[in-house]
């Protein structure tokens, strides 16, 4: 069987027996969600490789240890959290954090946004409104407060349940809800998302 | 929710409407919550406002960690699951004094412990050797602490039993020397300790 179709804890098991490439496949597999999640809290490229290789550095040295007590993602996202919010206090990114050049406006109310993303056929005009949609995202995401902000990437990017991430964050599943809520709110002010009932009423 | 951010009025607001996007809710949860919907207009905007959110957010371009980090991190664990390999293929776990015992050969032992146990022995002499005779003992010099040792290929060499009677006639001497004068220092017993240390090693090893 192909690394890739194992599972975490086969594949685990397969690297404390000294197959090197089983931990390769762990890597893989959870890429994308740690270093999405790091960079969304950390908001610096650089820093988000440093703290993403220390991440996996810090399993190796601790699989040997490891006892499987809940999903080995939740435990490598906890190691991931807890790297970037020491980060984010010992360098005090928030106050430096990511902004994008070419940002346009300050208010300027480009309108509702449409849930769909326009596809492969896009104006140039087209093109250049949806850039500014997404940069004025990031921006909007960078200026979250840290637990909010965290919320927002455990459950888009590392694609966690409000339960899960009330675990790994430590809080009730209401303040995770309420965190989600009240991110949700600024991010929708801030991309002027027109907050208008979908259904009759 | 509310415009101004203010906690919402109707609890499936605060406890469903998010668990409903994300699929936390169960089947018959499910169904209660989207005929709530239908007429609850908190609800239905804070479910359009995130399932709009979301889109822009899957929309963003996505950094991965650099190909030098990747390497790194490959790097790392080949270095870290060899390590384990040679300490579980032996059958012991964190044996690492006894992996280290065996990659050095047998013959080395005895004469590693008398190469120490002259050099040792010489340096304190040449330190603080007495011209007389040691008060009371029965050894008349200090060559007297030394094992008989053989010649073999140009090496001196000397048996275990050889050393391990060294370590203990060092030992005797100098509870004698304490009682008289003080004259042996703890560096002396500290390399009858050490030899003590390879001749046990090397026994464990023969027998093995």
């Amino acid at each position: 069987m192909e690394p890739a179709n194992h599972s975490d804890s086969e594949l685990i098991s397969m690297f404390l027996d000294g197959q090197a490439a089983a931990f390769d496949t762990l890597v893989r597999r959870y890429e994308r969600q740690v270093f999405g999640f790091i960079f969304g809290m950390v908001q610096n490229e650089a820093l988000a490789n440093d703290l993403f290789q220390e991440t996996f550095v810090r399993v190796l040295n601790a699989l040997p240890d490891y006892r499987e007590r809940g999903k080995f993602a939740s435990w490598l996202l906890g190691i991931a959290r807890n790297l970037a919010l020491d980060a984010l206090r010992k360098r005090r990114v928030e106050s430096r954090i990511f902004r994008l050049e070419n940002r346009t406006t300050n208010g300027e109310n480009v309108g509702a946004i449409q849930p769909e993303i326009p596809d492969e056929v896009e104006s140039q005009a087209d093109m250049v409104e949806r850039e500014e949609w997404l940069a004025r995202m990031r921006e909007a995401l960078a200026e979250l407060p840290v637990e909010q902000r965290e919320v927002v990437y455990l459950r888009y990017e590392a694609d966690l349940t409000f339960q899960q991430i009330a675990d790994l964050t430590g809080v009730s599943i209401n303040t995770a809800l309420g965190r989600m809520r009240y991110a949700l709110n600024s991010l929708r002010k801030r991309m002027n998302i027109a907050t208008e009932p979908s259904t009759n009423d | 929710m509310t415009d101004t951010g203010e906690a919402p009025a109707c609890f499936r607001t605060r406890y469903d409407a998010l668990r409903y996007t994300s699929g936390e809710l169960s089947a018959e949860e499910r169904v209660t919550f989207e005929a709530h919907l239908e007429h609850c207009r908190e609800c239905a905007w804070l479910v359009d406002d995130e399932r709009t959110i979301r889109g822009v957010f899957g929309a963003l371009p996505r950094s991965s960690p650099s190909a030098s980090v990747r390497a790194f991190i490959s790097q790392q664990a080949a270095a870290s699951a060899s390590g384990r390999e040679r300490v579980s293929s032996s059958g012991r776990t964190a044996r690492l004094g006894t992996a280290l015992v065996t990659r050095i050969p047998v013959w080395a032992w005895p004469v590693a412990a008398a190469a120490i146990l002259l050099l040792g022995v010489s340096l304190t002499f040449q330190r603080d050797a007495p011209t007389t005779a040691f008060p009371g003992d029965t050894l008349s010099a200090p060559v007297a602490l030394l094992p008989d040792v053989s010649e073999a290929n140009g090496i001196q060499i000397a048996s275990v039993a050889e050393t391990t009677e060294a370590s203990t006639r060092i030992r005797t001497s100098r509870v004698r020397a304490t009682a008289s004068d003080n004259y042996l220092d703890e560096d002396v017993v500290e390399l009858a300790d050490r030899v003590e240390t390879l001749a046990l090693i090397f026994d464990e090893e023969t027998t093995q």
